[in-house]
């Protein structure tokens, strides 16, 4: 780093730089190269990303209480909601494209503006995740927007499903972002941490670092064959992140890590 | 802001502890650490962790050397104490202080029932008293030995993060071990600074009072910044709410 004033990301990014803090990020190279920050958006923007989290998840819970409370996913103990178009205005910086240039470029990632994501609400004892990379396909219906989020009424983004006609592009999850928020205050023992492991078939209760789920902090690293991860249960409190991958083409993913490296839907 | 090159060099041991994070915060502008870590990597700036502006185009969080440089070591490993000193000098070329932080602090019970814990124990007199010692020991035999005047002028040490555990009995708490390990690393630290006096280094050993709770974590990395640079030799030293003073 220099002392020098920083050569910023000027211009189109200035309400970017207005969102931030001018808390700097962390980049760690153990157990697998990512990024951690703390107090990364400054109050307003926080609270605007909390207040849309809880309209959308009380939207949500209706919704779930209506049908029976099925949670969204099977092998991950959490209340998921999908970003769809929809979600484009409620969640300022989060779903803009000059803060997803801002992550590819932190994290050298070639991003074709394909991004998926959505809540996820853990309930207090939400069970243990299990070990897993992220370096998993997606596809989307083609779009000119800057954001381009799975339009599920078009295409299957685990199936790659055409369901209007139109086909689907094949894209890779090559960088992930998890945001906390709305948690209150985390202490050690309360759980619902991001386990980190240098290896696929170590213990899930034993990894190698743990990310706090703290207020307004995010945890960021590429997608790789070995960015072992996993949830770690939520003993006291519930845990409330949102969750955005940035996608790159497939050769690309190819070219880096190998034909075969993707690891398909089970 | 981060130490030149030509800043003194620091080997630390436990590095990723508590009180070893504050003492790479309190002098990472006027020293370059090999800083040893077990289990935790350091928060610190390092080869390992860097920290950076996210609207900066022009700066990798990967650019850059950093000053503290990581190193993962089990010091109760016999090998280790040789490799960390040889890391420390193909790196920084020289070795200029000594801060022994690394300790395992857990109270393994009464010492009517050491007889279950007997592994537990040897491995923590090992970690908390021979380590330091050995490890200064390697810096002496690798760097320092030849080197008794340049040691004198820039005035090389050593100190020893002991405890008031190792000057006072807590009956009932089952801290024997821990307390017995603590008040030997004294002891051989007064020794080490009879030892090393010839060779020009001094040594010194700091007991805090239980941080962060009676003492702030701050305020004992500052008490071993100070004995870092007065000259002090010798000594066992208190650091508790009444600051920092010498025992003997």
């Amino acid at each position: 780093m220099t002392a020098a004033a920083p050569a910023r990301d000027a211009g189109e990014d200035a309400p970017l730089a207005a969102s931030l803090t001018r808390a700097p990020w962390t980049w760690c190279a153990q157990p697998f190269p990512h990024v951690v920050a703390r107090n990364v958006f400054v109050p307003a923007v926080q609270a605007q990303l909390e207040a849309a989290f809880e309209r959308v998840y009380a939207e949500f819970a209706l919704r779930a209480a209506a049908a029976g409370n099925e949670r969204a996913a099977r092998r991950y103990d959490a209340d998921i909601v999908p970003f769809t178009e929809e979600h484009l205005g409620m969640f300022p910086v989060l779903l803009d494209a000059a803060f997803h240039r801002v992550l590819a470029r932190v994290l050298d990632v070639r991003a074709t503006g394909d991004v998926d994501g959505g809540i996820h609400h853990h309930a207090p004892g939400s069970a243990t995740g299990w070990v897993h990379n992220d370096l998993n396909p997606g596809w989307f219906a083609p779009s000119d927007r800057a954001v381009n989020l799975p339009d599920h009424a078009r295409s299957g983004y685990k199936s790659g499903r055409a369901l209007d006609g139109t086909m689907p592009v094949m894209r890779v999850r090559a960088a992930a972002l998890i945001y906390f928020l709305g948690n209150g205050p985390w202490q050690d023992g309360d759980g619902g941490e991001t386990g980190l492991y240098a290896r696929e078939q170590q213990r899930v209760g034993e990894p190698s670092k743990r990310i706090a789920p703290a207020d307004n902090s995010l945890l960021l690293f590429r997608c790789t064959p070995h960015s072992y991860h996993a949830f770690l249960s939520n003993v006291r409190r519930a845990r409330r992140s949102i969750i955005l991958w940035l996608h790159e083409d497939v050769s690309a993913a190819d070219a880096r890590w190998g034909r075969g490296s993707l690891v398909g839907w089970g | 802001m981060s130490a030149g090159a030509d800043a003194p060099v620091c080997l630390l041991t436990g590095a990723g502890g508590r009180l070893g994070e504050a003492i790479l915060r309190a002098n990472g502008d006027r020293m370059q650490f090999l800083a040893v870590y077990r289990t935790r990597v350091p928060q610190a700036p390092s080869q390992l962790s860097a920290s950076f502006d996210p609207l900066d185009a022009s700066a990798s969080p990967r650019s850059g050397r950093a000053r503290t440089y990581a190193v993962q070591a089990d010091l109760r490993e016999r090998d280790a104490v040789r490799r960390v000193v040889e890391i420390a000098l193909a790196r920084y070329d020289r070795v200029d202080h000594v801060v022994n932080a690394a300790a395992d602090s857990a109270f393994y019970g009464s010492t009517l029932e050491a007889h279950g814990a007997a592994d537990e124990l040897a491995e923590q007199l090992l970690l908390n008293c021979l380590a330091p010692a050995l490890l200064a020991s390697e810096v002496a035999r690798a760097f320092w030995r030849e080197r008794a005047d340049e040691n004198r002028a820039l005035r090389r040490s050593v100190v020893n993060v002991s405890s008031v555990s190792g000057l006072n009995v807590y009956s009932g708490t089952g801290q024997g071990g821990y307390s017995a390990s603590k008040a030997g690393l004294q002891f051989l630290s007064c020794h080490m600074a009879a030892d090393y006096e010839r060779i020009g280094v001094r040594v010194n050993a700091l007991a805090p009072d239980r941080f962060p709770g009676a003492v702030p974590t701050e305020a004992v990395a500052d008490a071993v910044t100070t004995l870092l640079g007065n000259d002090a030799n010798g000594k066992v030293f208190v650091v508790d709410g009444a600051g920092l003073r010498p025992l003997n």
